[in-house]
């Protein structure tokens, strides 16, 4: 069980990207993406609940026509060593994306195993592409190799939180990604 | 000296088992032998999500809990399907080889998970090298203990790592009752001391 923090930013060992670069970074990554679309409408597509503040940001950075989506998927991390079953849609796409271009805005890439559950099951609904953009990403970290078109920064493999990352539903809403104090995560281990 | 001579006693049923497969992977034509498929019918190693009833006899904790994320994910694994012989004794008799803990058909990728001491780490890391050096087209990922420290870490679950991980997270072995003979513990002694002999070009 995380207990709550008491002082976000006292809980921050290092401000890895503050928020004029992500900022910056995000209009760099909305202008390649409306150049790169200029032809179809574009559909984004948002995985909650980590990518909600980059998602908020990058469609407002795009300039051409776009409609947006949200989903949500379960994470692992059942109790003890017993089984957690098998990751569920917790919120599926509210309009069909068949024939549309598709843009999976995504917070951070690290295992790849969501992304990949993810791409097998939007590939199911027909889209003319599928496409992906991430504010993060740790290729330190990766088991499945994705192919990923947009990326914002990459970073180094420490465990981040700010912008939308949290730890423990927390620190999502801390305008920079920072690394979190080892001992915040340790203590209560 | 064969893996499981060098690992001593307490390597557990892995090391063990793996020097018997090996010991059927002989190479008497002095060619680089195939990929062992292993054959443990009593053990399904086989898992396609949702996983079966039958799980695999894992050798560690973390293996285990590996497993449950890859089902989590639907990502298809079979633990320790393939052996690669890496060392060949002077006959042609392989004495010494790795098999990688899990590997994904989908990704077309073996994971091998070492969450053990530094010292163990190095030595796999050694073995790994040879591995790539034998079969460079291997797609091979080891995992270390930070790695899995970072995963319970992302998932919510750093507190299981200290149970999960080291030598506390190792399976511990059957109990036999009565002497200890090589039989017992699946082994097969070959006569004379094992040479250690650089395999012939593939």
């Amino acid at each position: 069980m995380i207990t709550k923090p008491i002082d976000l930013r006292a809980d921050i060992g290092e401000v890895l990207l503050d928020e004029v670069a992500i900022q910056a970074k995000i209009l760099e990554l909305g202008a390649q993406i409306s150049a790169d679309h200029t032809d179809r409408p574009l559909t984004l597509v948002s995985v909650l609940k980590g990518s909600l503040p980059f998602m908020a940001d990058l469609m407002r950075a795009i300039s051409v026509p776009l409609r947006i989506d949200l989903m949500e998927v379960s994470s692992y991390g059942g109790t003890g060593t017993e089984s957690s079953g098998l990751v569920r849609i917790l919120k599926d796409l509210s309009a069909s994306i068949e024939g549309e271009d598709v843009l999976i805005v995504e917070d951070i890439i690290d295992t790849g195993l969501t992304l990949n559950y993810l791409l097998r099951y939007l590939r199911g609904k027909n889209p003319r592409s599928l496409e992906i953009c991430t504010l993060l990403d740790k290729p330190a970290r990766r088991l499945v190799d994705i192919p990923v078109n947009y990326i914002g920064f990459t970073i180094p493999d420490q465990f981040v939180v700010g912008y939308g990352l949290d730890y423990g539903e927390y620190y999502r809403n801390l305008r920079f990604v920072g690394v979190l104090r080892p001992e915040v995560y340790t203590d209560q281990a | 000296m064969t893996q499981a001579s060098a690992a001593g006693p307490g390597a557990g049923r892995r090391s063990r088992r793996a020097a018997a497969r090996t010991r059927q992977a002989g190479r008497p034509d002095g060619a680089l032998p195939p990929v062992v498929e292993q054959e443990v019918p009593e053990e399904p190693s086989r898992a396609i999500y949702p996983s079966p009833v039958a799980r695999p006899s894992f050798a560690h904790a973390s293996e285990a809990e590996m497993a449950r994320i890859l089902d989590f994910y639907q990502v298809r694994w079979e633990y320790e399907p393939h052996v690669f012989p890496v060392v060949w004794n002077l006959e042609g008799a392989v004495v010494e080889s790795f098999a990688p803990d899990f590997w994904l058909p989908d990704l077309d990728l073996y994971l091998e998970m070492t969450t053990l001491r530094q010292k163990l780490v190095r030595k796999k890391n050694r073995k790994l090298r040879r591995v790539l050096e034998l079969y460079p087209d291997l797609r091979v990922k080891l995992f270390y203990a930070r790695d899995f420290r970072a995963l319970m870490l992302k998932f919510g679950k750093l507190g299981l790592v200290a149970e999960l991980s080291g030598t506390s997270g190792q399976v511990v072995p059957v109990r036999v009752d009565g002497p200890v003979t090589a039989s017992t513990i699946g082994l097969t002694i070959e006569p004379g001391p094992p040479t250690f002999e650089e395999p012939p070009e593939p």
